[in-house]
C-alpha cells in the first residue's frame, strides 16, 4: 500500500504535526508498509459482533455531582511558559491577513 | 556487588525489622553501587541521592521513635518508571516535550508506596512515552543489557527492569500496554507481573492507550511481585475502570500446589519464536509436570492477528491522548510559529520523537473519516472475538504458558531501522493487554548467558492463581537467583 504525499500531508496536518515532506520517504514508506499489515484483518468475518467498549465489561462509573478542587491555580499554571494575569499566554490564534 | 543488593523484599525487610540493618545503609549501599555502574547501563534518568538519603535518616528515626511500624516496603528503594507522576520531581516520559515537566500532584501508586514509607530512589528510562521494544526510544539515551551491555533491555520499561536485575532497587514498577513490564523482565532475567487490567489505578500514568495501559510490579521473584501488588492496588475514584474488588493477600494462595490443576499451552505462541526459547520453554513444561499439573495442548486461533489489531487500536489511542502535549500548559514549547496552529505543530514536531510521530500519524490515519469502520472498528470487533477466545480456553484450563519474548535480548541497533521487525517484539505479550488478563514473566533459563523468561497467564482476576503458578515453579527452580556481573 503507497500513501501519497498529498495523504500524509494532510494527515500531518490532523495530527498537528510538520515534517519536512521530500526528505520523509522512508516514514511515508514504513507507514504504508504498516497500513497493509491491516488489510489482513479485513479476511475475519466480524458481521454482528460488538466493537468491544470496555475490556473488563464496565458499563458505568458514577460518582455524586459534587465539586473538588484537586489542584490550586497556581500548581495548574506552574509548568506553563509564559502566564499573563493568571493567564497562559500563547501567540495569536489568528494570521494577520 | 554484595548479596545484601539481590535480596528478595521479604528478605531485606527481615533484615530491616531484626535491626541488622538501617533503612538508611540500605540505601547508602544502594546508591553507592548506582553511582559505580549506572553510568554505563543508564537505566536511572533522574537520580535525588540527597532526598533518598534524608527520607532514609527520617524512616529511621520514626522507627526507633516507635511512630511507624515496620511493613514489608518500608525502608526500600525503589525506582518508578519515569512515565508515573512524581509530585515536585520531574517527570518525562523519556521525551524531550516533557523534559523540566514537574508535577504538581503525586501518581496514585506513588502516593501508596509513599504512604507505605516506601524510598523513591529515582525515575526509571523508558522508551518515550512507553513506545517501543528496546528501550532505544528513550529523549535521555539507551539503556544497556545489564547481562550484556551490547544488548538491549527490552522496552519499555528497559529502565525499570535493568535495574532490578542490576541491584539499584529493591523492586521497581513499570508499565504495560503490550508487554512493556514483561518483556524487559524476561530479557533481564527478573519478575514482571502485568495484573487484571484496572487492579492498579492509572490515575498520574502519563497515558499512551487507555484501554491497555497498566502499571504492575518487576521485582526478584513472584512473591515480591504478589507484595508490592497489596500496596498498589484498589479502587481509586481517578480512575474510573479501577475495579472494586477485595482480593485479601495477593499471596493468599502461592504456598498452594499446583497438583492436577491444569496448565493450557497455545501452540500459536510458539510459531515464531527462536528453536533455543522453545527448547527452554519445554524444559520448564517438564518442571510444571514434575509438579503435578496436567499440561492441556491447545489452539487460540485468533492469536496471529493480535499484534494487528494492537497496532490499530494502540496508536488511535495515542494519537487521541497525545494531543494534550501543545506546548501550551506545560512541556516544550517551540520559539517559531506566529499563530498558536503553527507553534502547536512545531512544538510537537520538535518535541516528539521519531517513533512517537509514526504512531500518532497511524493512529490519526485508522481514526481518520473514511477508514475508522476499516480499521479502528474492525480492530475493536475482533478484539472481542479474541477476548471471547480466551473466555472460552480459561472455562477448561486454570492458566496459560507461553514464552514471553520470541528470542532473547538482541543487539543494540538490531532492530532500529524496521518498525515491523520491532514491534514483533512483543508477538508473545501482545494478545494478553487486548484481553485484559493478568500475566507474570518469570526467569526461566538461559541461552548465550542471556536471560530467558516464560510468562503465566490467567484469567481476568485470576492475579492469585497467576501468583501460585509463578511461586510454585520458583520453588523448584534458581533461575530467578542468578544476577549478572555488571
Amino acid at each position: 500500500m503507497k500513501i501519497s504525499k498529498e495523504e500524509f500531508e494532510k494527515i500531518a496536518n490532523l495530527s498537528a504535526l510538520k515534517f519536512d515532506i521530500e526528505n520523509n520517504d522512508k516514514l511515508i514508506d514504513d507507514l504504508g508498509r504498516i497500513l497493509s499489515r491491516f488489510q489482513s484483518l479485513q479476511k475475519i468475518d466480524t458481521t454482528n459482533v460488538a466493537p468491544t467498549a470496555h475490556v473488563t465489561n464496565l458499563v458505568n462509573s458514577l460518582r455524586e455531582d459534587k465539586d473538588s478542587q484537586i489542584l490550586n491555580e497556581k500548581d495548574v499554571l506552574s509548568n506553563a511558559k509564559e502566564i499573563n494575569m493568571q493567564q497562559v499566554k500563547i501567540p495569536r490564534v489568528f494570521d494577520n491577513e | 556487588m554484595s548479596d545484601l543488593l539481590n535480596l528478595t523484599i521479604n528478605q531485606q525487610n527481615k533484615l530491616i525489622k531484626e535491626s541488622k540493618i538501617s533503612c538508611e545503609e540500605l540505601v547508602q549501599e544502594t546508591i553507592n553501587h548506582i553511582k559505580k555502574y549506572d553510568e554505563e547501563i543508564n537505566s536511572i534518568i533522574n537520580f535525588d541521592e540527597r532526598s533518598a538519603i534524608d527520607n532514609a535518616k527520617n524512616i529511621d528515626k520514626k522507627i526507633s521513635d516507635n511512630e511507624i511500624k515496620i511493613g514489608p516496603l518500608t525502608g526500600l528503594p525503589v525506582l518508578l518508571k519515569d512515565n508515573i507522576s512524581t509530585k515536585n520531581i520531574e517527570t518525562t516520559a523519556g521525551s524531550k516535550i516533557l523534559k523540566g515537566y514537574i508535577p504538581p500532584y503525586n501518581s496514585y501508586v506513588t502516593e501508596k508506596i509513599m504512604k507505605k514509607n516506601g524510598i523513591l530512589i529515582g525515575k526509571g528510562n523508558l522508551d518515550e512515552f512507553a513506545m517501543g521494544s528496546s528501550n532505544e526510544n528513550s529523549f535521555f539515551g539507551n539503556v544497556k543489557n545489564p547481562w550484556d551491555k551490547r544488548r538491549v533491555p527490552g522496552g519499555s520499561s528497559g529502565g525499570p527492569a535493568a535495574a532490578v536485575s542490576a541491584g539499584f532497587a529493591s523492586y521497581s514498577l513499570g508499565s504495560d500496554t503490550g508487554g512493556s513490564i514483561r518483556q524487559p523482565a524476561s530479557l533481564c532475567g527478573v519478575s514482571g507481573m502485568k495484573p487484571t487490567y484496572g487492579l492498579v489505578s492509572r490515575y498520574g500514568l502519563i497515558a499512551f492507550a487507555s484501554s491497555l495501559d497498566q502499571i504492575g510490579p518487576i521485582a526478584r521473584s513472584a512473591e515480591d511481585c504478589g507484595q508490592i501488588l497489596n500496596v498498589i492496588s484498589g479502587k481509586d475514584n481517578n480512575d474510573s475502570t479501577s475495579i472494586k474488588k477485595d482480593f485479601g493477600d495477593f499471596n493468599k494462595y502461592i504456598n498452594n500446589s499446583v497438583k492436577n490443576l491444569k496448565i493450557g499451552v497455545p501452540r500459536e505462541y510458539l510459531d515464531n519464536v527462536d528453536s533455543e526459547i522453545k527448547e527452554s520453554f519445554q524444559e520448564s513444561i517438564k518442571k510444571f509436570s514434575g509438579l503435578g499439573a496436567e499440561i492441556v495442548d491447545l489452539s487460540l486461533p485468533l492469536t496471529e492477528y493480535a499484534l494487528d489489531v494492537y497496532y490499530i487500536i494502540a496508536p488511535s489511542e495515542a494519537s487521541s491522548n497525545l494531543s494534550r502535549f501543545d506546548g501550551v500548559k506545560y512541556g516544550y514549547r517551540s520559539s517559531k510559529g506566529n499563530t498558536a496552529q503553527e507553534n502547536m505543530s512545531l512544538s510537537r514536531s520538535e518535541g516528539f520523537g521519531e517513533e512517537v510521530k509514526r504512531r500518532i500519524m497511524i493512529g490519526t490515519y485508522t481514526l481518520s473519516a473514511g477508514y475508522y469502520d476499516a480499521y479502528y472498528k474492525k480492530a475493536q470487533q475482533i478484539r472481542t472475538l479474541i477476548i471471547n477466545e480466551f473466555k472460552e480456553t480459561f472455562k477448561k484450563v486454570d492458566v496459560l504458558l507461553a514464552p514471553t519474548s520470541p528470542t532473547i535480548a538482541f543487539k543494540l541497533g538490531e532492530r532500529t531501522d524496521d518498525p515491523i521487525k520491532m514491534y514483533q517484539s512483543d508477538l508473545c505479550t501482545i494478545p494478553i493487554n487486548i484481553a485484559g488478563l493478568p500475566a507474570i514473566s518469570i526467569p526461566a533459563g538461559f541461552h548465550n548467558k542471556m536471560p530467558i523468561g516464560i510468562q503465566v497467564v490467567g484469567p481476568q482476576m485470576g492475579d492469585q492463581k497467576v501468583l501460585q503458578f509463578a511461586n510454585q515453579f520458583q520453588q523448584i527452580t534458581s533461575w530467578h537467583k542468578h544476577f549478572p556481573k555488571l
